[in-house]
């Protein structure tokens, strides 16, 4: 009943209103009882009063319908404006956009403006939260997950050249922060992009696991080989091992998504068919046998350190090395983590599906000092830094970054100095040699500004091992070994 | 600035929107209208801005010499000086480094090829320059006595940079004199909201599956080819109209009423009609001022036609597959021609779909490839001559991961709106609930859009290596 | 030129041109009333006129007409 006499007020609150906002009125019912006679003016007016009322229903949805999109606007700019800014984005391991400084430069080429509206979109509050609910509510909705092993795959849908640009002015900002939060990120997102289409960055989360696709050499592996060979020709009296570290590409696909991957055993011996007088590590055969054991990341692109402790192992039986037992380590396990390929696909299944992050320290005692990439610029250091200070997404950060020389001076007083080129897989491999060589010196291919002959040489190296995870040995990153040859 | 950024949706565009309601009076909102075009170009072209200025001022000046010397010779004289400046600039800012490659290319010389950088909306903006000062030279329209009411014509950020290409003709009268009314406002929100879901839930979306299948077309299937490119074709209709939506949208909060720029091209049945709901300003545009020139004698009805395709191919870009791509056009609506419209009809209508569609996804992938090498790639995967197969597993899975996406994309391809409209539009009841729902929806679009964008500086790859 | 001299030479080019005999033309008719009468058959049309009635459009004129009244008027005006 109340409802009703409600709705009766609120009609007659209409009829009021559409009395007192219809001026021109008297006019249109002139003109009506001019055209239709007198008599029958009372019904017109009925009809007149029903159409000017729906008029002003009508008017009251737009008005209502302003309202309602002006408040979203007002409360948007609320959030972005008022709202605090976030400073930092731990799942992506970077400082968010600052707000640029003004100078004319930077405001004729455009930075400046670009850099202010950068810094609302990169600073949103609550941006993390924000991230999962579209990670977890909204990108669901486009579709299901393939077949019983839940699959999903990720391309490499960031290459266009727009997206690519705004990625650069990004990194600029990043690589300028990067020393404070101890982290990999570094400047050349270009440069591990696909090569000629071959190598690609697809990635398949299957059975809850992340598995970078491996797209095959197709013939870069001969380049791979011929660089290690002209290390071997510069330095004859070193012995010159070589490590080509499969992913779990090789491991971890079910049978029907094999198709998805390239071989990398088949590029790893012709790898070794394609060697001199240098010795090739087969770290492939240890790995498989142990592929059931936690030795790749789930969440991750790289292994976990106890994958790195058997390919160590095999390097060490070749090179007639001392091996401690991993029982001579102290067990670290971090749990939570959630590792790069997250951040790649932003997949609700890699996030809530975290792993724990297990490594191991040496008990023994080791002098670390880090150079920069000039081999200058000594400071002592820790072998492995806190991860207490890092977000759980940076645990594999426990290694530090790539960007510097890291020099070990180990209790093993046996006399063999190695130097180890490598990528960001070789990092996991240095704490499992700390038992095995006097000195090692941890060199990345990619940020090395010396000779890379003379270096060795000057430290006087007896051993030099080149261990990188196939991506690198056969992508772009190949290019690096030999630059380092002629610097 | 584009559209599509929160800093755009939330800060531009309410400062500017409480500005335009507090102003009073059609000149001071003109002045808030001006301003705010002027710091939304310069705020993606802190010094491109003074050539837009500059094209301004010459177009402004010759249509006033136009003016006064109706019909003699200084009309001609402005009339040809204005159109050769406004090519000549989209000719050295747009073509010079295409131009010299080529002829370096054909000549083996080494011409120093300039570096370049697009001046954004310059395409958009030099064709309404040059319509305004061939219908004055028509004297189709009068020309515009006022500086301040040319620049309004020529900046209005809602159609400065992508389009659609307004004609002074269509909005000469409300520079000075326009009614807002609450249904103007409230249609011109809900379609701003509309467009960017249109841009960012469907077309960045369908981007992801059409970069990694053609993007990487060298390890596609002859399906993935296929998929890849009918998600790109989706993405670039969603993506332009999005836009275009956009602009006409905040025209219509504003007060102005520009044309409609996209009419559900793929509901068409044959290439001429595909032209006839596809980027409708560009088209008329090359109708009216192309089309008709008469140089070709007695073959310019095929002379017009493949001059047209030709230069809708080089407005889209400084490449060879723009302009195959135009040409490629060309020939399908000479071929339609030929066989005539009344033959046309006589195939059965599904037949036509079918050929149309087909015609149209194939057209998206020359449009894609600016490499021709991938190009040729492309032909020959989806042709069955790949290197790939007819289908693998990646295919599958995307399409399994993505396919209430495609299926929303492909519904939203059809006139649903209209649909519905010319239902509920027929009692009151259903009007009023649809008006209702349509604020509902809006402003649910508008956040969820807004929600996703906050994505969109995630940048992966500065972390992804190895 | 009258009008009432022109039309009746007018129709018997439209129905030549888009091949329909049931056309029959009056100044208000448009592109709208004549399916097929869109920007390429204007070309054939405008070409088809000027042989009958032995005049040559401008541009500009081609451009703008937008009915068949505008066409009559440039008719009456230089047509033979």
């Amino acid at each position: 009943m109340s409802k009703n006499k409600k709705n009766s007020d609120a009609e007659t609150d209409k009829n009021i209103s559409a009395e007192t906002n219809k001026r021109p009125e008297p006019a249109i019912s002139i003109e009506a009882s001019d055209r239709q006679g007198a008599s029958i003016d009372i019904p017109i007016k009925a009809k007149k009063s029903k159409k000017l009322r729906r008029k002003a229903a009508m008017n009251n949805i737009s008005l209502a319908n302003i309202l309602l999109l002006g408040a979203v606007f007002a409360g948007g700019f609320t959030y972005v404006t008022l709202f605090p800014h976030e400073t930092k984005a731990d799942d992506e391991n970077r400082y968010l956009a600052a707000f640029p400084k003004f100078s004319i430069k930077a405001y004729t080429s455009g930075d400046f403006t670009d850099g202010v509206a950068d810094y609302f979109d990169d600073t949103v509050h609550a941006r993390a939260d924000i991230k999962q609910f579209i990670a977890d509510t909204l990108m669901p909705l486009k579709g299901m997950k393939y077949g019983g092993e839940k699959a999903e795959l990720y391309g490499k849908g960031f290459e266009k050249p727009v997206t690519t640009a705004a990625a650069a002015s990004t990194a600029q900002r990043t690589t300028a922060t990067t020393t404070q939060m101890q982290t990999t990120t570094t400047t050349e997102p270009a440069e591990d992009t696909a090569a000629d289409g071959e190598l690609t960055n697809n990635i398949l989360i299957v059975n809850k696991r992340g598995v970078n696709l491996y797209g095959g050499a197709w013939g870069t592996e001969q380049e791979y080989a011929s660089y290690l060979n002209a290390y071997k020709e510069a330095l004859p009296d070193v012995n010159i091992y070589s490590m080509v570290l499969p992913t779990a590409s090789s491991f971890y696909l079910p049978d029907e998504y094999k198709d998805l991957s390239q071989s990398e055993k088949e590029d790893f011996d012709r790898i070794e068919a394609a060697l001199g007088n240098i010795m090739s590590i087969d770290a492939y055969t240890p790995l498989e046998a142990h592929k059931d054991e936690p030795i790749y990341s789930r969440t991750d692109h790289h292994w976990q350190p106890l994958g790195a402790y058997y390919a160590a192992q095999q390097f060490a039986l070749t090179a007639g090395v001392p091996f401690p037992d991993i029982s001579e380590y102290e067990k670290v396990t971090l749990p939570g983590y959630v590792g790069t390929l997250y951040m790649y696909t932003q997949s609700a299944t890699l996030l809530n599906n975290p792993e724990d992050f297990v490594y191991y320290k040496p008990k023994t005692n080791v002098s670390v000092t880090q150079y920069d990439t000039h081999f200058g610029n000594p400071v002592a250091a820790d072998l492995l830094l806190d991860p207490s200070q890092m977000p759980n997404s940076g645990y594999y950060m426990v290694f530090g970054s790539d960007e510097r020389i890291v020099h070990v001076n180990t209790e093993c007083k046996n006399g063999r100095n190695l130097v180890i080129f490598k990528d960001s897989y070789g990092n996991a491999l240095l704490p499992m040699l700390t038992g095995s060589f006097e000195n090692i010196y941890l060199c990345d291919i990619r940020y090395f500004d010396l000779n890379a002959a003379e270096f060795i040489k000057n430290v006087q190296a007896t051993d030099l091992l080149f261990t990188m995870c196939s991506f690198s040995a056969v992508g772009v990153n190949r290019h690096c070994i030999y630059n380092n040859l002629i610097k | 600035m584009v559209f599509s950024r929160l800093f755009f949706i939330y800060i531009f565009l309410p400062v500017c929107l409480l500005c335009y309601a507090l102003a009073r009076g059609t000149k001071h909102k003109n002045t808030v209208l001006i301003i705010f075009s002027l710091i939304f170009y310069a705020w993606g072209e802190p010094v491109y801005i003074f050539l837009m200025l500059a094209t301004a001022a010459v177009n402004y000046t010759a249509a006033l010499f136009i003016g006064k010397y109706q019909g003699k010779v200084g009309d001609t004289a402005a009339t040809i000086t204005a159109v050769v400046y406004d090519l000549l600039m989209l000719g050295v800012f747009k073509y010079s480094g295409f131009i010299l490659e080529n002829i370096n290319a054909l000549f083996s010389s080494s011409l120093p090829v300039p570096d370049i950088r697009l001046p954004i909306g310059i395409s958009f903006y030099t064709f309404q320059t040059i319509s305004y000062i061939i219908d004055c030279h028509w004297e189709k329209v009068k020309p515009q006595r006022s500086f301040k009411d040319f620049l309004l014509f020529l900046t209005l950020f809602p159609q400065l940079i992508a389009g659609p290409i307004v004609r002074y003709s269509s909005i000469e009268k409300e520079i000075n004199e326009r009614t807002i009314s609450m249904s103007d406002v409230s249609y011109g929100l809900n379609r701003v909201a509309l467009g960017l879901a249109k841009k960012v839930l469907l077309a960045d979306q369908l981007s992801l599956i059409a970069e990694s299948f053609l993007g990487n077309i060298g390890g596609s299937t002859m399906l993935g080819a296929w998929y890849g490119a009918i998600a790109y074709a989706m993405q670039i209709y969603f993506d332009f109209s999005g836009y275009s939506d956009i602009a006409i949208g905040l025209g219509r909060v504003f007060g102005f009423h520009f044309d409609e720029n996209f009419d559900h091209p793929f509901m068409c049945r044959d290439i001429t009609e595909f032209w006839q709901r596809w980027h409708i300003s560009l088209g008329t545009f090359f109708r009216d001022y192309l089309l008709y020139v008469p140089i070709f004698g007695k073959r310019r009805k095929y002379g017009g036609l493949f001059l047209v395709w030709l230069c809708t191919g080089i407005w889209h870009g400084a490449n060879w597959n723009y302009i195959i791509w135009g040409l490629y056009y060309g020939l399908f609506i000479f071929i339609e021609l030929l066989i005539g419209k009344k033959k046309m009809k006589v195939i059965p209508v599904f037949i036509r779909h079918i050929y149309s569609k087909f015609i149209i996804i194939i057209g998206f992938a020359i449009f894609y490839f600016e490499d021709l090498g991938k190009l040729g790639t492309f032909f020959k995967t989806a042709f069955g001559f790949g290197k790939n197969g007819f289908i693998a597993v990646q295919d599958k899975i995307s399409f399994v991961n993505n396919i209430f996406l495609i299926a929303a994309a492909v519904i939203c391809c059809f006139p649903l709106i209209r649909s519905i409209k010319d239902i509920t539009d027929r009692r009151f009841a259903a009007k009023a609930t649809m008006s209702s729902a349509a604020a509902v929806v809006s402003a649910l679009l508008l956040v969820i859009t807004s929600i996703i964008l906050v994505d969109a500086t995630t940048s992966p790859f500065l972390y992804y290596q190895f | 030129m009258k009008t009432n001299e022109i039309i009746p030479r007018l129709n018997e080019v439209f129905r030549d041109v888009f091949g329909d005999s049931s056309i029959s033309v009056t100044e208000k008719t448009t592109a709208d009333d004549i399916e097929d009468w869109d920007s390429l058959a204007h070309i054939s049309l405008v070409a088809a006129v000027e042989a009958e009635f032995g005049l040559r459009f401008k541009m500009r004129e081609v451009s703008a007409m937008k009915n068949v009244g505008d066409m009559i008027n440039l008719i009456a005006e230089r047509g033979r």
